[in-house]
């Protein structure tokens, strides 16, 4: 048999196999033998060093391994790159095309992503951390590029010549699925090392990898993994690089809305039972160990239990009091030719103003066709309001949107509310501006407070004037 | 299944295990009882008020989490569907879109039971309708339609197989011990191994009985509780067979490691599977019986060997043994397809076994194509195989095996 020996490259499980090798064939230095199978086997995210050794050593291979496709993905950027994103992703480009870059919240990651995708031209997977997010990529790329775009994850499993995930699904899918995506992008990549997360990059192909994120650091020193799995850090700006330069302009308002009488009595006495376990239990809750403790001891007793619940009712008597509502009314009718946009930070509240004012919501339960649907109107202008929680957020495409109103803001930080900010377009002759809705005298209102001490960003026009003044400009409108 | 949040377990040293409830217990039954019975009252209503009245019922007390677990595997038993007879997303588009004449729409203005009368005409339905379907596709407005019933003592069993599942879902790695076993018996738990794709090792003999460790692909480079979840579908599986001690290394939730033991002598867990196990072919004994009339130098017996193949194994029925040479394995298959068998041929010639017959029955072939150009260790036989047709298949084999590989280049 003159011919010499071909080995045949496998994608097995989230792992290569190397197929008409024995023990004693020399095989590139990723491969170790496997006794359980008889085989050579190396682990998926080594594809490309694989294949760099058998083409350098000679040897002869068919690679089955691979099946994803080149593709020419036609994008229309609809915004000029700024900069800083043309600059990271040249560097991407230059370094073979594995790194991550570090932008910070807002700072357009997904611009750069649509880059990187344009420019390497494989079958293309990008995972996020949440459905939103999902969703999210899933409008964007729709959008930009000519292709095929499809979804695993929330009831989807299509395959795309560029596909969306999650890194939940992606944790599951990529076993099988992990020999069919020439680019990976991992968006919030710091998501990516902690848990079994990791092993939806090991288990890849993939050649080409991008990470972003704005916060790469954790504490688990955990992020050195990231070099393994996507890359090293290539490219990095912090916020307070690029402020002032390219933030958008608006102005933030607060508005204060007191609880009804009822609503007060009844928030009060679950706050008192709240306090008075906190106390028992010697429990500070002005920090993160605090917070652990309480959850701790709320599940050992009764008194626990009931102090958990009294927790949960109070807070969402403060975030979902009727006031709010009036105020919204007031501020729907006060724009009443503007496209507002209304977040909540829950589904129930968003369902609730939904039903009132027979406007469309959007939230992790509104599928995916639906959600683009009402988008679409919006920006045409059919109708001027959505709803929504949580869902929509930077990078999504609204340019319609010139007025944002958030109500229950709670927990979110004072970043958030920028980021939400930012969604704005100013309109010529007028003002883009954000609404915050706080209930006074409550928790609620603490974290506001907060939120608003130690502003790091500079060259952000903030105006929160007090309530009374807002309270003075609703009341004008009302007239 | 449970989920990872309701999982209970307790941790001695280096040992671990579930938490159990005691599935005689009047107290339990008698929740168990009372969690169906607010389950199937809700049938015809809501998700979200079923949700309400089941968490009205835990309450504040601390066994939340029992309780809980329990529901979860209630609610897995149910389906919800949407009850509308206008499509939600219909009514919300007919709704919406007209609103923009009028925005904002203002409570007290009477705009919007205008524009609800208005869409209502336009579906030709009532207001109510339009009212209730505009949201009535949401996880929570859906209503219970069918709910599989179970007795309270299943619920109690079934909550605590899932709780040993749940621990699994932390293994990295599982070892179990088999004792030397009928070859049918120990095929199937092979099988069961290969199906949750899982991949063995083996160590022992046949007469000791084996060791096999369970793990996956990726756990080479690293020992991962990747294949968590796939030891904990496999376990119920493993419950329906005797004679095996199982070890599961736990990646323990503060820190280090912890084993969960476990073995077919157990009495607590009981399998829902149900997989038939296949029993001895019945005509194999009468063939080990009518052997020694051939007067053959190859002696008959059954085997209890198990070679391992890489990622299969053989469980031969019977072994023939010969004074000098090297004995050969005989399987004999069930259901099979001229498929199946191609590939039950190539894991053969993957781990360089030669010396081995296969027997089967045109009877339990499950597909209309015939298979061809098979080699000369398969045997197809009508129902049964007679002593003197396997003694001429095995001269056969022998003889060619005898022969210098001629033909080839």
């Amino acid at each position: 048999m003159g011919e010499v020996n071909e080995v045949v490259l496998q994608f097995d499980s989230g792992t290569l196999l190397l197929d008409g090798a024995d023990e004693s064939t020399q095989v590139p230095s990723a491969f170790q033998w496997d006794r359980r199978v008889r085989r050579w086997r190396a682990p998926a995210y080594s594809y490309r060093q694989v294949v760099t050794e058998l083409v350098r050593k000679h040897i002869p291979h068919q690679d089955q391994a691979r099946k994803y496709y080149q593709f020419e993905f036609r994008t229309e950027l609809t915004i000029e790159p700024r900069p800083y994103q043309r600059e990271s992703i040249t560097k991407w480009g230059q370094v073979g095309r594995r790194g991550v870059i570090i932008l910070p919240t807002g700072a357009g990651k997904s611009l750069v992503a649509q880059m990187a995708i344009e420019q390497t031209g494989r079958s293309t997977l990008v995972v996020v951390p949440t459905i939103d997010l999902m969703n999210q990529w899933y409008d964007l790329l729709l959008s930009c590029f000519q292709a095929e775009v499809g979804l695993i994850g929330g009831g989807y499993f299509e395959v795309g010549a560029i596909t969306v995930t999650t890194y939940a699904s992606a944790f599951r899918f990529m076993e099988r699925l992990g020999n069919q995506f020439g680019l990976l992008i991992f968006d919030e990549c710091h998501h990516l090392p902690g848990s079994v997360y990791r092993y939806a990059a090991e288990m890849a192909i993939a050649p080409f990898r991008l990470g972003l994120t704005a916060t790469p650091e954790r504490a688990d020193g955990n992020d050195r993994l990231l070099e393994r799995l996507i890359g090293p850090i290539i490219y990095r700006r912090e916020a307070q690089d690029l402020a002032g330069e390219y933030l958008a302009d608006y102005s933030v308002v607060q508005i204060n809305v007191q609880l009804s009488p009822e609503e007060r009595a009844t928030y009060e006495r679950e706050r008192t039972i709240f306090r008075r376990f906190i106390g028992e239990q010697g429990i500070d809750l002005s920090s993160l160990r605090g917070w652990q403790m309480f959850i701790a001891a709320s599940a050992r007793s009764e008194a626990g239990r009931r102090s958990m619940q009294a927790y949960r009712e109070s807070k969402r008597i403060a975030l979902g009091t009727d006031a709010k509502l009036r105020v919204l009314s007031k501020l729907l009718q006060r724009h009443r030719t503007d496209r507002v946009l209304i977040f909540t930070a829950e589904n129930e509240m968003v369902y609730r103003i939904s039903e009132q004012f027979l406007i469309p919501a959007i939230t992790h339960e509104t599928n995916i066709k639906e959600r683009r649907q009402w988008l679409e109107a919006f920006n045409q202008g059919e109708i001027l309001a959505l709803a929504t929680s949580k869902v929509l957020n930077e990078g999504i495409n609204i340019p319609a949107a010139s007025v944002a109103v958030v109500l229950s803001g709670s927990g979110s930080s004072r970043e958030h509310i920028q980021r939400l900010g930012r969604i704005l377009r100013k309109q010529p002759g007028k003002e883009a501006i954000l609404y915050e809705v706080v209930t006074s005298g409550t928790a609620e209102e603490r974290i506001s407070q907060r939120r608003g001490s130690g502003d790091q960003f500079q060259g952000r026009r903030d105006e929160a004037p007090d309530a009374k003044w807002a309270e003075r400009r609703l009341r004008n409108v009302d007239g | 299944m449970l989920t990872a949040d309701l999982a209970m377990s307790w941790q001695r040293g280096q040992r671990t295990g579930p938490r159990y409830i005691d599935a005689e217990d009047p107290g339990y039954l008698q929740v168990a009882e009372d969690l169906s019975r607010l389950v199937r009252e809700h049938e015809g209503r809501r998700r979200a008020e079923l949700e309400h009245a089941l968490a009205e019922y835990v309450g504040v007390g601390t066994d939340y989490k029992i309780l809980r677990g329990l529901i979860k595997l209630l609610l897995d038993r149910c389906m919800f569907e949407v009850s509308c007879s206008k499509d939600p997303a219909e009514v919300r588009q007919t709704l919406f879109f007209k609103v923009r004449s009028h925005h904002p729409v203002v409570e007290g203005s009477g705009l919007r039971e205008q524009l609800i009368a208005e869409t209502a005409e336009e579906l030709g339905c009532a207001p109510e309708v339009v009212v209730e379907g505009l949201y009535a596709d949401l996880p929570g407005n859906q209503r219970l339609t069918y709910f599989e019933e179970l007795s309270a003592k299943e619920l109690l069993d079934r909550y605590n197989l899932s709780q040993a599942q749940a621990l699994l879902y932390r293994c990295v790695e599982m070892r179990l011990w088999v004792e030397p076993q009928e070859p049918s018996i120990i095929r199937g738990l092979f099988e069961a191994i290969k199906a949750y794709r899982l991949i063995h090792t083996i160590k022992g003999k046949p007469s000791a009985g084996y060791e096999i460790r369970l793990d996956g692909p990726l756990s080479m480079f690293h020992r991962s509780q990747k294949y968590g979840i796939q030891m904990a579908v496999f376990l119920p599986a493993l419950l329906l067979y005797p004679g095996w001690r199982m070890r599961a290394e736990i990646n323990s939730q503060n820190s280090g490691r912890a084993t969960f033991e476990l073995s077919s002598d157990q009495h607590r867990l009981q399998s829902h599977y149900l997989v038939e196990i296949p029993g001895e072919n019945p005509w194999l004994g009468k063939l080990i019986e009518s052997w020694p009339g051939l007067n053959s130098e190859w002696a008959l017996q059954p085997s209890k060997d198990v070679i391992d193949l890489g990622e299969g194994a053989f469980i031969p029925d019977l072994v023939f043994g010969h004074p000098q040479r090297e004995r050969v394995y005989l399987e004999v298959l069930g259901y099979w397809t001229p498929r199946s068998l191609n590939e039950r041929l190539k894991e053969f010639e993957h781990a360089k076994l030669k010396n081995y017959l296969v027997a089967a029955s045109e009877e339990l072939r499950c597909s209309r194509e015939s298979p061809r150009g098979l080699p000369p260790n398969v045997i197809l036989f009508k129902k049964t195989l007679s002593a003197r047709e396997l003694h001429a298949a095995l001269d056969q084999f022998v003889h060619r095996e005898d022969r210098p590989s001629a033909g080839s280049e």
